[in-house]
């Protein structure tokens, strides 16, 4: 009798612990709609904009740096590094099933089905170096990050269309869920409390910009950084602020959060590389 | 026993339950010396591995908890005893925040 009720205990905890009535679609449509009346004369494709796209003096300033955008460096080092071939003659294109200007970025984050875990970009081009005998990159490493530019760049215009195959997927998704509405750190504030429930308000001198639209953009040109960086590096930089300690960049925390975050974006289309404060 | 005689035996028990869990607040009523900070240390130790096996430590803890270390090694012990108290505080603020949470989702 204990042993049953044991187990009915566990399979209760573990379903209200990580979503066993997670309805992931549903999500997307609750997400999707709470901006929409946030929101309710921001057409949706602005959502990739982010901050740009509801504030008005942001935005020109936005669009004077764009005339001479800060990350076409990144892009050209990206597009060399791409080119260049491994020790054994091979290129990343080997490992990509998909060209360049068919937009590989707009296939990541997604599920591994055979290895059960998250791949996103940034793992795929590191697995393809060490599957080509190559060391694997620093995951900031200029040439990794310029990768991703290139593809990125390349990749606008094409839609987020993440998919949740199967039930660990689902498992996955719901661990990125969770970790979003968590609140964290000394400061007690979770993803959602700044970008959903707070967007467009200012914290300090800035404008906190809506959750809608945030996986469309990566990597970004940081003024703040002076430099470019990738979504885990920027999820650091979060957990940081409201004094949590930070988990490490495309470890499974922040890639199931990009993996939940990217689905919440599907539709909205991708516009990497950007410029952000 | 009548209503009121159950109610004030609750509030009396629950301020017990309160004072007990806060017992380690009594820091600054109490003579710190190297025995007293180790157990402060210990306890500090244990509360920040609780948090951080659950994910959610604290970014300022854990070097709280080492100055606190530092501090003991140089013979400050009240000084010491005072991070170390305030590393635990934090570590089990930081637990009890992953207690909070376990259920977080979204309110739309």
């Amino acid at each position: 009798m204990k042993g049953i009720l044991f187990t009915c205990f566990l399979v209760i905890a573990t379903t209200s612990a990580f979503g066993g009535d997670v309805n992931p679609a549903q999500d997307l449509n609750a997400f999707q709609k709470y901006f929409s009346s946030k929101f309710p004369n921001l057409p949706f494709r602005e959502y990739i904009n982010g901050v740009y796209a509801i504030d008005a003096e942001s935005r020109s300033q936005w669009q004077e740096i764009e005339e001479f955008p800060p990350y076409e460096l990144s892009i050209s080092e990206g597009e060399s590094e791409w080119k260049k071939p491994f020790s054994n003659g091979k290129t990343y294109q080997s490992c990509f099933p998909w060209p360049v200007n068919e937009g590989i970025r707009s296939h990541y984050p997604h599920w591994d089905v055979e290895h059960k875990r998250v791949v996103t970009l940034e793992r795929a081009l590191n697995e393809c170096r060490e599957a080509n005998s190559e060391k694997p990159l620093e995951w900031e490493d200029s040439k990794l990050v310029g990768l991703s530019a290139y593809l990125a760049f390349h990749s606008r215009g094409k839609a987020m269309n993440v998919t949740i195959p199967n039930e660990e997927a689902k498992h996955a998704y719901a661990e990125g869920k969770h970790f979003f509405y968590t609140k964290r750190g000394q400061l007690n504030v979770s993803c959602a409390d700044c970008h959903v429930y707070n967007a467009s308000q200012k914290i300090r001198a800035d404008i906190l910009s809506p959750a809608l639209g945030h996986a469309s953009h990566f990597p970004v040109y940081r003024s703040e950084w002076e430099g470019i960086g990738g979504l885990h590096r920027r999820f650091v930089g979060c957990n940081k602020n409201v004094r949590a300690k930070p988990f490490q960049e495309q470890g499974v925390e922040y890639s199931n959060l990009e993996y939940f975050l990217t689905y919440m974006n599907n539709g909205l289309s991708f516009n990497g590389p950007a410029v952000r404060k | 026993m009548n209503r009121f005689s159950l109610f004030s035996i609750s509030v009396v028990l629950l301020s017990w339950n309160l004072c007990w869990a806060a017992s380690p607040a009594a820091v600054d009523n109490v003579q710190c010396n190297e025995s007293t900070f180790s157990q402060y240390s210990k306890d500090a130790d244990e509360a920040l591995k609780k948090a951080k096996d659950v994910g959610h430590e604290w970014s300022e803890t854990a070097a709280l908890i080492q100055s606190a270390k530092q501090l003991a090694a140089d013979k400050h012990f009240e000084e010491a005893c005072k991070s170390a108290h305030a590393g635990l505080l934090q570590s089990r603020m930081a637990y009890r925040q992953w207690e909070e949470n376990k259920n977080a989702g979204p309110r739309f």
